[in-house]
Parts: C-alpha cells; structure tokens; sequence
C-alpha cells in the first residue's frame, strides 16, 4: 500500500470531485423539477420527487456504467475512476429516497400490508401489468450491498475475488432498471421522448463496452511468440517508452508493465494487488511505481511495497539487446525488500 | 483488470447487449393500447346541427345529451354545476335500479361536464335501446338516469 493513501481518501481532490458530483445532482433535480412543473403544473410534489430522484439515479447509473470503458479508451477519464465508488454511494442515496417515496406513496395509504402491497399491486388489471416495482427493490437491494461494502475494509475481508463478483452485479442492476422503467413509466409514454432516452443511454453503455472490449480482446488471446529465446521474449524497443511511465505488453493474455524510470528499465505485472488496477497506466512517484487508480504503490526492482506495507506484485527479468526491451516469460515471486 | 475477469466482463456484457435490448423492445411492444378521450370531429362545429333527437333527465335538469347529426357521437351539454364528485355517464342495457353500480354489460362513455360540452363517439350501440345512468363514482351512487330514445 502507498504511504500516502488512505482507505477514506478525502483529500482535497476527492472533496473537489464530490462537490463537483453533488453540484451536478442539485442542478439536475432543480432544471427536473423546473422543466417537469412547467410542463405539467398540476404534478404533486410527491410524484414530482419520486420522478426526479428516479432520474437522477438512473442517469448516474449510466454515468457510472461508462467511466470504465471510458478510462480504458482514453487515460483523460482515469481520475474520474478514483472518484466511481463515491458516484456510486450517492447513487444508492437518491435512487433510496426514489425507492422509499414510491413506496410509501403508493403502498402505505391501502388496506394492504405496504411490503405486501410492492409485491402484489402490479400483478392486477391496473395501469402496469408486469411487476416492475420488483425489479426496482432488487436493484436497490443491489446497489445497497455495493454501496454498504465499497469501503477497502470489505475488499480486504470478503477477498478480492468475492468482492469483485458482487461488484459485476451492477450489471444485473442496470438490466433489472431497464426492465423497471420499460416495462413501469414507459408503458403509459406516448410521445417517445423517454423511450428515445431509454434507449439512448443502452447504445452508449453498451456501446462503449462493446468498444474497449474488444480493443482489450486481441491482446488476450495472443499466443506465447514464437519468437521465445531462451525462456525470453521480445517486448519492445526501450526508445517507445516514456520516461518514468511504462508501456503494457501482452504475454499469452497476461499484461506485463515494463517501466523505464533512472537510465533503468523493469518489468512488473500489470496488475495491482489492491483492485487489479491497471499498474501500466501510473508512473514512477519517489521511486515507486504508483497504480493510477488508489495510489498503492510498489518499488520496481523488487515488486514489493514499501515498508510497512506487505504487497507483493510479481516481477519479470529484463534483458536489453539493442536497444530491444527482452523479458522473462514466466515472472518471478516478488523478493521483500529487505 | 486480472484476464480471467477480463474474459468473464466481455462474456456479461454479450450477454447484456442480447438480452436487454430484447427485453426492452417486448416491453415496447407489449404496451397496451388505451383509449385515449377526444372530441368528437363532427361536434365543435356540427353540432347546431344536431338531429333534433334530444334526451333530458328528471332530476339533472340542466343536464341534455342530443345526437351528433346522423352518425353515431352524442353531444352532451350541462349548464349548472356538479355537486357530486366524479360524475360520469354510462349506458346500460338493463333498466336499472336505486342500488345501481356498473356491472359488465354496462359501458362508460365518459366524464359529465361541469358548466360545459362534451361529445362522444359510440358506436352502433347508440340505436339499441338501454337506458343513459349519470353515476357518481366518488360517492357510488346514481343520480339520474333516461331512456335512450335515439333511433335511426
Ligand atoms: C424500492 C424500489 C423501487 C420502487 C418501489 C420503485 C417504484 C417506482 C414507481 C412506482 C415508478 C413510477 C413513478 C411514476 O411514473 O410516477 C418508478 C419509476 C422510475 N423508477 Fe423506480 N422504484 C424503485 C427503485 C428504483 C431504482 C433503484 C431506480 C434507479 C436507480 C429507479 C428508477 C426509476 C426511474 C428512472 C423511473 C421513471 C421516472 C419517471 O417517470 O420520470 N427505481 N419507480
Ligand atoms: S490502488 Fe487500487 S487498484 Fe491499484
């Protein structure tokens, strides 16, 4: 772990980017709300929150959805990364108060039991046939265990494998929203406008996702070169990379980041021990390499960080011939430090 | 990302690009059709033409629904004010009684108007008999009705 990093890191950019996020929900409800009571000035304001909160969160979603793809197309959206957990905290915040109004709106006033009534209510001859209500709780459900457990100390106690599956669950989230909405708000639309919307925001993040996976899909299925010399492999000419940056090369689908920092090259793997970020795409901070999305951070002669921290990247022997990067093809453990 | 989470992300997202594309277009497509209340076109400016078949009720004095020329839309005018909540008009085939309430044999055309005009359209079901019921539905109660005496 980087010594400057923090598992709650309120350092003066992540305020900035937060007030920046907060900002921009405010704006969004208000233009809503404006926009919504001058076009249908007899909306009650419950109804009129229950709509721009459910926008609000359903936009932010999709904000989400595409930093991902975005920072692995272009490194100009990677700081947008390191901010993704705290859009994520208040997108359950607002899609919450979306949730909780719809429910006591529609379900608390009936002679009902209200839980009762969110399951039951869509099943009847009403204005929806379908149960949309339910793909809405399980989708708060969701974002409720992402949100609750986005925190390093989740990360580090549920394992990083277990906490990135319920991580892709957001994946079902969305899927679940879109049933939510076309199957809820839009079965009363008549004009297309929220249709075209809907269906607008699916091209974009599936779109991009699309994109940068299938950038991302050559690389992966590479064979090991045929051109293996001696346990070595040819990787790239030491003039291509930058100065205290690296350049990620591909060994039969693993990413290996070969840094050159101090007349030095080394060569680490590509992923970082905190949440397999991207090591390749950060540079070289005091000596360390320093991963672009946490700031944990890894001497590069030996892969390990620095004291007190224990992490351990693995590590790939390097050879130069000619001005050509040659590295191991199969990497070593990490050596502590001392 | 590690390449076992890489492959395993690509292989959701195809899914995702199949199914809720597929989904959403159902969804679409299955949008039930409702009616949606219109004027009727031949009534704004026809209906000084109206037939001269007009029906009054006992109680609702202000209230009379006359016929659209020949076709099949009623014209329905009311000069005083709702002092029910929710009045609506239906036609129903049976005679009906104190007690009644809509069952399924009868049919809703619409709002009453309040101190206004309104005209529907209705379909054959005009000329066959019945009886108009002008009903509140706030207060589940019927508070006039009349023969329809509309024929060809
Ligand atoms: C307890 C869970 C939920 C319940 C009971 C619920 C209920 C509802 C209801 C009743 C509507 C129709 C409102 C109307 O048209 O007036 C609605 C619409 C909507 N919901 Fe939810 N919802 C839930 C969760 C969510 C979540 C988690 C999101 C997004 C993150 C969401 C996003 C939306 C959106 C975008 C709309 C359409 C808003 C509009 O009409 O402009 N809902 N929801
Ligand atoms: S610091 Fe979080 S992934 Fe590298």
């Amino acid at each position: 772990m980087s010594v400057t990093y923090h598992a709650v890191g309120w350092s003066t950019f992540k305020k900035r980017y937060d007030l920046i996020l907060w900002l921009g929900i405010v704006l969004f409800l208000v233009v809503f709300c404006g926009v919504s009571l001058f076009l249908f000035p007899k909306v009650t304001l419950e109804i009129l929150l229950i709509r721009a909160f459910g926008s609000a969160a359903f936009l932010l979603l999709h904000i989400i959805l595409c930093i991902g793809p975005l920072a692995r197309l272009h490194r100009h959206f990677l700081p947008l990364l390191y901010n993704r957990r705290h859009m994520g905290v208040s997108l359950f915040i607002l899609a919450l108060l979306h949730g909780f109004l719809s429910w006591i709106t529609y379900h608390a006033g009936g002679d009902l039991n209200p839980f009762v009534s969110l399951i039951v209510s869509d099943a009847g001859p009403g204005i929806s046939r379908f149960p949309f209500q339910i793909f809405g709780v399980m989708a708060l459900v969701i974002l409720f265990l992402m949100a609750a457990t986005s925190h390093d100390f989740w990360l580090v106690n549920l394992t990083a494998p277990f906490w990135k599956a319920m991580h892709m669950l957001v994946y079902a989230a969305y899927a679940f929203l879109v049933v939510h909405v076309v199957f809820g708000a839009l079965q009363a639309e008549t004009h297309g406008f929220l249709t075209g919307l809907v269906g607008g925001g699916m091209v974009v993040v599936l779109g991009l996702h699309l994109v940068s996976g299938w950038r991302e899909h050559k690389p992966d299925n590479q064979p090991l070169d045929s051109r293996l010399d001696q346990g070595f492999i040819e990787a790239c000419r030491v003039a291509d990379i930058p100065e205290n940056r690296a350049r990620i090369v591909s060994i039969a689908g693993e990413r290996v980041a070969i840094f050159k920092y101090d007349g030095k090259v080394c060569a680490v793997s590509n992923v970082c021990q905190h949440q397999n970020g991207p090591l390749g795409e950060g540079k070289i901070v005091h000596g360390c390499i320093t991963c672009p999305w946490h700031g944990y951070q890894y001497l590069p002669e030996t892969g390990a960080s620095p004291p007190p921290f224990v992490e351990k990247i693995p590590i790939f022997k390097v050879k130069i011939q000619n001005g050509i990067v040659h590295i191991s093809a199969l990497p070593e453990i990490a050596r502590d430090l001392c | 990302m590690i390449r076992p989470l890489r492959i395993r992300h690509r292989y959701i997202i195809s899914c995702l690009t199949i199914i809720v594309p597929a989904v959403a277009v159902c969804g679409l497509l299955m949008r039930p059709e409702r009616p949606i209340m219109q004027a009727h076109p031949e009534a704004a400016s026809h209906h000084s033409h109206a037939s001269g078949e007009k029906i009054t009720f006992s109680q609702l004095k202000n209230v009379s629904i006359s016929r659209v020329g020949h076709s099949a839309g009623i014209h329905i005018v009311n000069r005083g004010r709702l002092t029910y909540p929710d009045v609506l008009l239906y036609w129903t085939p049976e005679e009906p009684t104190d007690a009644w309430g809509p069952t399924s044999s009868s049919l809703l055309v619409g709002l009453l108007p309040d101190q206004g005009e309104l005209s529907y359209e209705m379909g054959p079901i005009l000329t066959s008999g019945g009886t108009w019921v002008i009903y509140s539905l706030g207060h589940k109660k019927l508070l006039d009705h009349s023969r329809n005496t509309f024929s060809f």
